[in-house]
C-alpha cells in the first residue's frame, strides 16, 4: 500500500521529469512524451471521486504553469481522470483496491490499463491543441507515437512504486 | 430533500468534471500570446535556474560549432565595418553628404542565450536569459545568425519570453529579395523546419529558391532580414500564389541568439500603447501583417 507520502514524492518526481527530461526530447518537432499522467494513473482504486478529480485538475494546472500550455494538460488530464472508474472496472477488474501498478496488478494488465488511459489523455490533448481536421492524418499518427514512447515512459517511472510495494 | 441529496451524491462527479473542464477550456480558448508569455515568465522565477543549468551543460557540447560559427561572423563584421569607414570618411570630407554618422544608428544589438525553447506544440515560447537589467524591452526582435527567429513578448528582471516563428500566432510580412514581391509569413504548423508564404499576388515573378526576407512593413523587423528559401509553389483559388519556405533557423539547437531593437520602433510602439492605454490583452501578431494596400 502507497502512503499519502510516496503520492506526494511521485506527484513530484513526475512533474521535474516532465519539465526536465522529457520535455527537452525534441526528436522530429512532432514526438512528445508525457509521463506526468503516472499520477493520476497510479492513485489507489478506492480514491474518492472527488478527490481524483481535484488532483487531476492540480496536477494539470501545474504542468500548464512550468510548459506555457495554457489548460490543455488540465483539460486532458482531467478529462483522463473522469474516465478513470470507467476504465479500470473494464481493464483491471477487481484485482486490487490499492494502488494499480504493475507490481500489484501485473505487467500485461497495467500496459493495457495505462494505454488507455494515456490514449484518452493524448487523443484530448491533439484534437484540442490542432482544434481542426486540417491535419488529421499527422494528428492521428502523432497520438499513436506519443502513446507507445509514454507508455514506455510510465512503465519504466512506476517501477520504482512496485518495488517500493514489495519491501513491505 | 433526502432524495435531492441522494441525487446530488450520484451525479456531483460529472458535474464536477464538467465545471472543471469549462474552467480550463475557457481560459485555454480566451488565451493570448501576451498572457502566456507572462505566464512563462513568472515560471521562470522558480525554474529559470534549473533551465539555464541545464543550457549551459548542452552549450559546453556545441562550444566548437560556436566558436567556427563566431569567426565567420566576425570576419564578415569586419567587412561591414570597412565600409562604415569608408563611408565615415566621405562624409568628412563631403559636408553634404546626408547618411546616418556613426552613433547615431538606428539598431541596437545585444546576444542572449536561449534557456528554454519548445518545437513540438502548436505555441511554443522561448526563454531567454536577458531580462529588463539587460535592457531586454518587448518587441525586440530575435535572430539567430542573422536569420527571423520571433520578438519578445514579456520581460522579467533576469529573463525575457519571446514568440517564436513555430507559433500559430506568428506573422510577418515578406518579401523576396531580388523580384520585390510580397505575402505574409507564418509557421506551416507541423514541420519545424517549415514555414508559409501567403496571399502572393498571381502576376508576382516568384520561383522555387529565392530568398524570402522581412520588409519595412513590420514594425519589429529591420527589413531584409533573411527567413528562409522557397521550396515549392502553389497557385490558390487562382488568386494567389502560396509557397513553401524552409527555414533558415534550426529551432531544434537554438542556442545563441541576437536582440535586435529600433530606436525608431520602440519609441512608437511605447507611444502608441500609452495613447490607447496598455491593452493587457491585444493579439500583437496583427500589428505585423502586410498593410491593405502595398
Amino acid at each position: 500500500m502507497l502512503r499519502p507520502i510516496d503520492y506526494i514524492i511521485l506527484f513530484i518526481v513526475t512533474v521535474l521529469l516532465q519539465l526536465l527530461l522529457f520535455d527537452n526530447i525534441q526528436v522530429t518537432g512532432l514526438l512528445s512524451i508525457f509521463v506526468y499522467p503516472l499520477f493520476v494513473i497510479a492513485l489507489p482504486v478506492s480514491v474518492a471521486p472527488g478527490a481524483l478529480l481535484l488532483l487531476a485538475a492540480l496536477m494539470g494546472v501545474v504542468i500548464d504553469f512550468f510548459c506555457g500550455t495554457a489548460g490543455l494538460s488540465t483539460m486532458s488530464i482531467v478529462l483522463m481522470a473522469f474516465m478513470r472508474p470507467a476504465v479500470l472496472r473494464l481493464m483491471v477488474g477487481d484485482a486490487t483496491d490499492s494502488a494499480p501498478v504493475s507490481g500489484k496488478i501485473g505487467t500485461y494488465r497495467f500496459l493495457r490499463y495505462a494505454a488507455v488511459m494515456l490514449l484518452i489523455h493524448n487523443i484530448a490533448f491533439f484534437m484540442l491543441e490542432s482544434l481542426s481536421v486540417e491535419h488529421l492524418p499527422i494528428t492521428l499518427l502523432r497520438i499513436a507515437v506519443c502513446t507507445l514512447f509514454s507508455l514506455a515512459a510510465v512503465y519504466f517511472c512506476q517501477l520504482p512504486l512496485t518495488r517500493q510495494k514489495e519491501r513491505f | 430533500m433526502n432524495q435531492f441529496l441522494l441525487l446530488l451524491r450520484r451525479i456531483y462527479f460529472t458535474i464536477m468534471f464538467i465545471a472543471l473542464e469549462l474552467i480550463a477550456f475557457s481560459y485555454y480558448s480566451n488565451n493570448s500570446v501576451y498572457v502566456n508569455a507572462k505566464v512563462i515568465d513568472a515560471s521562470n522565477v522558480l525554474m529559470g535556474h534549473v533551465h539555464s543549468g541545464m543550457a549551459d551543460v548542452g552549450s559546453y557540447f556545441r562550444l566548437k560549432r560556436d566558436n567556427e560559427a563566431l569567426l565567420a561572423r566576425v570576419s564578415e563584421l569586419e567587412n561591414m565595418l570597412e565600409s562604415y569607414r569608408v563611408t565615415e570618411a566621405l562624409r568628412e570630407r563631403d559636408s553634404a553628404y546626408t547618411g546616418l554618422a556613426i552613433g547615431e544608428e538606428q539598431y541596437s544589438y545585444m546576444t542572449a542565450h536561449v534557456v528554454n525553447n519548445s518545437i513540438n506544440r502548436k505555441d511554443n515560447y522561448i526563454t531567454l536569459d536577458k531580462g529588463m537589467t539587460d535592457g531586454v524591452v518587448r518587441d525586440m526582435a530575435i535572430l539567430s545568425d542573422g536569420c527571423l527567429v520571433g520578438y519578445v513578448v514579456a520581460c522579467s528582471d533576469r529573463y525575457s519570453v519571446g514568440l517564436s516563428f513555430l507559433n500559430s500566432k506568428f506573422v510577418t510580412s515578406g518579401q523576396s529579395e531580388k523580384k520585390g514581391y510580397y505575402g505574409s509569413v507564418r509557421w506551416d504548423g507541423l514541420d519545424y523546419s517549415k514555414g508559409k508564404l501567403l496571399e502572393v499576388p498571381k502576376y508576382a515573378d516568384i520561383e522555387v529558391g529565392d530568398t524570402i526576407t522581412t520588409t519595412e512593413f513590420s514594425s519589429r523587423f529591420p527589413a531584409g532580414i533573411p527567413i528562409g528559401v522557397v521550396t515549392e509553389v502553389e497557385m490558390v483559388n487562382g488568386i494567389n500564389y502560396e509557397a513553401r519556405l524552409d527555414m533558415f533557423v534550426r529551432f531544434g539547437g537554438l542556442y545563441n541568439v541576437e536582440l535586435i531593437s529600433s530606436r525608431d520602433v520602440i519609441e512608437r510602439l511605447t507611444l502608441e500603447r500609452a495613447v490607447t492605454g496598455e491593452p493587457e490583452d491585444y493579439e500583437g501578431a496583427e500589428a505585423d501583417e502586410l498593410p491593405a494596400v502595398y
